[in-house]
């Protein structure tokens, strides 16, 4: 009888604790989620907040482009010095006052062959990176693919990382700089459409393709 | 006896009231998890039914446009008038602008409909080509005609496919159910998508120079008419560009350009250093700039990259557009031969600020384009291409230019610097006929200036 009842207490009790880990878990995983969509304020904004508070003498530390505690704490004493509301954010008005310019135009694809860079090819070498922004500008001329930035980058399975969602993450400030390599016509591998890990790849068709060069792990091809 | 009976009631008595205490425990974590999982079960579904609208609308958009072109050109090839057919070929150009953006948005598996989509982006930049000539007064050509009924016959059959899925997704095919990627190469609706490609015949091939022509994507490389060198010839001309580098082989790229490829160690910067193999010319240098302070000036920096191209043996390279983004600058260079800038000739090279060295080298433009010239001279004048200007927007500089201009070739043109408003313009002036060529707006973003 008591050897029963005890066997029944450790069920229910695993169970109990068994329930209250997924719950948590499920509760940490929505919070998690919705912590990553909030993030606005890109590396390059950033990094322009964070220069200007530097040369203004309001910012002592190195510039990273993350906009942590220090940097709103930073902002928090700039915009106290110039009379607005203490937030610690940089909205239009505290912009203005620090002399930005916010959104500016056409930085968009930018942003996106930067963030695609580094979804993609973030351990690959710099050299890699920059071959990388090619492929996709290579695609948006070539007439079997989209013929736009964005038409290219979001092509259905096209790129793991838009298909896994790792191309929500803030690109670094190395991936900015091969975008803009490629964007002002770098391109390592002279007019190659397709890239994979030939120790990663699934499908049998991209074996196909004539090689070009390999670069770090990624194999380019036409 | 008695009293072990006792016992025994009131610690089965007890035993209940936790057994009551934890089922009571358990019954309210268990729907907090079924409400929470409910939630967000109806969150998907919601999700998915959207996505399937999405999906539909944009295939209904896409079999529209396709039956619009499909009509169109079936109308173009009945019409003998000019005006009436440049109308019509720009409507066809239209709708097959936004039938590839539908097709881009479709789930379908990459290159499972390549051949499609080359085929609609092909006539969408041959009936854009059609439309410029017949604005320009020229009548469609018997060879046009008979190359246009083929097409429309394509088209026909694309058309047809479309509408046989879109009957399919009216009896209840769902199109995100079908775009799960399976074990096959392409998922089920890529395949249903692939019939659409007459099995017997090839799509018919367009011959134009416009957007999307074969010719325009396999540009012929001019300006490398020399002997193949060696790995080791090669690896000298490398040491003899970096001195005192650690230059180490890396690779070899088979592109457009063949190269030998080399990691080049330079105080503390990784180059990565591509040599054609024609004739041993770098062609490339790649590398991440560690960007710090800006220690020398922009002049300077144009000094450094002009004094680096004039010692790999070019000869007349001068500055033509500097752009600076923190402490890297980028800058085009192309020659300038009697007061005449080269555009078609250009190199780029980045130096950084804050050490004065070449951290970025691109010249497959110069290789591409560079053979001697037989310049022509302007037939008009300085001041009658000056008179071609708004007078509202105030000429800063006016200069002799031959430009690559689209899908024409290269022009010798008058480049004209102007500004109102705040915005700088690049206007260019026919040098020849005086026609306006292309006017190009300097955009200033935070991520330096660029011309659209």
């Amino acid at each position: 009888m008591d050897k029963s009842k005890k066997i029944r207490l450790i069920v229910l009790i695993s169970l109990i604790f068994v329930l209250v880990a997924t719950s948590i878990l499920y509760v940490v995983l929505i919070v998690k989620d919705n912590r990553v969509a909030n993030e606005t304020a890109t590396t390059e904004e950033t990094i322009a907040i964070q220069q200007r508070l530097k040369d203004l003498g309001y910012f002592n530390s190195e510039v990273t482009g993350y906009y942590g505690s220090i940097t709103r704490e930073a902002v928090r004493r700039f915009q106290a010095d110039y009379g607005l509301a203490q937030t610690g954010e940089v909205n239009s008005t505290t912009a203005d006052y620090l002399g930005i310019n916010l959104g500016g135009q056409s930085s968009n694809d930018l942003y996106l062959i930067a963030k695609c860079i580094y979804a993609e090819a973030r351990g690959e070498p710099y050299v890699g990176k920059v071959a990388v922004g090619a492929v996709i500008l290579n695609r948006v001329e070539d007439p079997n693919f989209p013929n736009t930035i964005y038409g290219v980058v979001y092509q259905p399975w096209a790129f793991t990382a838009v298909y896994d969602g790792q191309i929500t993450l803030e690109p670094d400030e190395e991936c900015y700089q091969a975008a803009r390599d490629a964007m002002n016509g770098w391109d390592p591998t002279y007019g190659c459409i397709y890239y994979y890990n030939p120790a990663t790849a699934t499908s049998q068709w991209i074996f196909s393709r004539q090689v070009v060069t390999q670069i770090g792990k990624h194999v380019f091809a036409i | 006896m008695e009293n072990v009976k006792e016992e025994k009631t009131t610690l089965s008595k007890k035993s209940v009231i936790t057994l009551i205490v934890f089922t009571i425990v358990l019954g309210i974590l268990a729907i907090t998890f079924c409400v929470l999982y409910a939630v967000d079960m109806t969150k998907l579904e919601q999700t998915s039914i959207n996505l399937e609208n999405v999906y539909q609308r944009t295939f209904y958009d896409l079999v529209d446009n396709v039956n619009n072109t499909e009509i169109k050109m079936s109308k173009l090839l009945a019409s003998t008038d000019n005006n009436y057919s440049n109308e019509l070929l720009l409507e066809i150009n239209d709708n097959l602008t936004s039938a590839q953006n539908q097709l881009s948005y479709l789930p379908i598996s990459m290159n499972g409909i390549g051949e499609t989509t080359k085929f609609i982006n092909q006539l969408g930049g041959y009936t854009s080509t059609l439309a410029k000539n017949t604005k320009s007064g020229k009548t469609l050509t018997t060879e046009e005609r008979v190359k246009l009924r083929e097409l429309y016959n394509s088209i026909y059959g694309i058309k047809v496919k479309l509408n046989q899925i879109s009957t399919k997704i009216n009896q209840g095919y769902n199109i995100s159910d079908n775009a799960n990627p399976g074990k096959e190469e392409y998922n089920k609706f890529t395949q249903n998508l692939r019939q659409i490609k007459n099995n017997d015949q090839d799509y018919p091939s367009m011959i134009y120079d416009g957007p999307f022509s074969d010719s325009t994507c396999n540009k012929e490389i001019k300006g490398l008419n020399f002997e193949e060198i060696s790995k080791q010839e090669a690896e000298k001309i490398a040491k003899e560009i970096f001195k005192n580098a650690d230059v180490k082989f890396s690779n070899e790229t088979n592109g457009k350009f063949q190269t030998y490829d080399f990691n080049v160690m330079q105080n503390d910067l990784n180059l990565y250093v591509q040599i054609t193999k024609k004739g041993g010319k770098l062609l490339t240098i790649s590398s991440k700039n560690n960007r710090n302070a800006e220690k020398i000036s922009h002049n300077e920096a144009i000094k450094i990259a002009e004094d680096f191209v004039s010692n790999l043996g070019i000869s007349n390279m001068k500055c033509v557009w500097t752009d600076k983004i923190q402490s890297d600058v980028y800058l085009n260079l192309a020659p300038v031969i009697d007061d005449v800038i080269i555009y078609p000739d250009l190199i780029k090279v980045k130096v950084d600020l804050d050490s004065g060295s070449i951290v970025g080298y691109e010249a497959c433009a110069y290789y591409t384009n560079h053979v001697e010239r037989n310049l022509q001279s302007a037939k008009i004048s300085k001041s009658a291409a000056k008179s071609k200007i708004d007078s509202k927007y105030k000429i800063e500089t006016i200069k002799l230019a031959l430009s690559p201009i689209e899908y024409k070739g290269e022009i010798l043109t008058y480049e004209i610097k102007c500004k109102y408003q705040g915005s700088t313009y690049y206007i260019f002036i026919n040098a020849i006929t005086g026609a306006e060529e292309n006017i190009l707006k300097v955009i200033e973003t935070q991520n330096g200036n660029l011309l659209m």
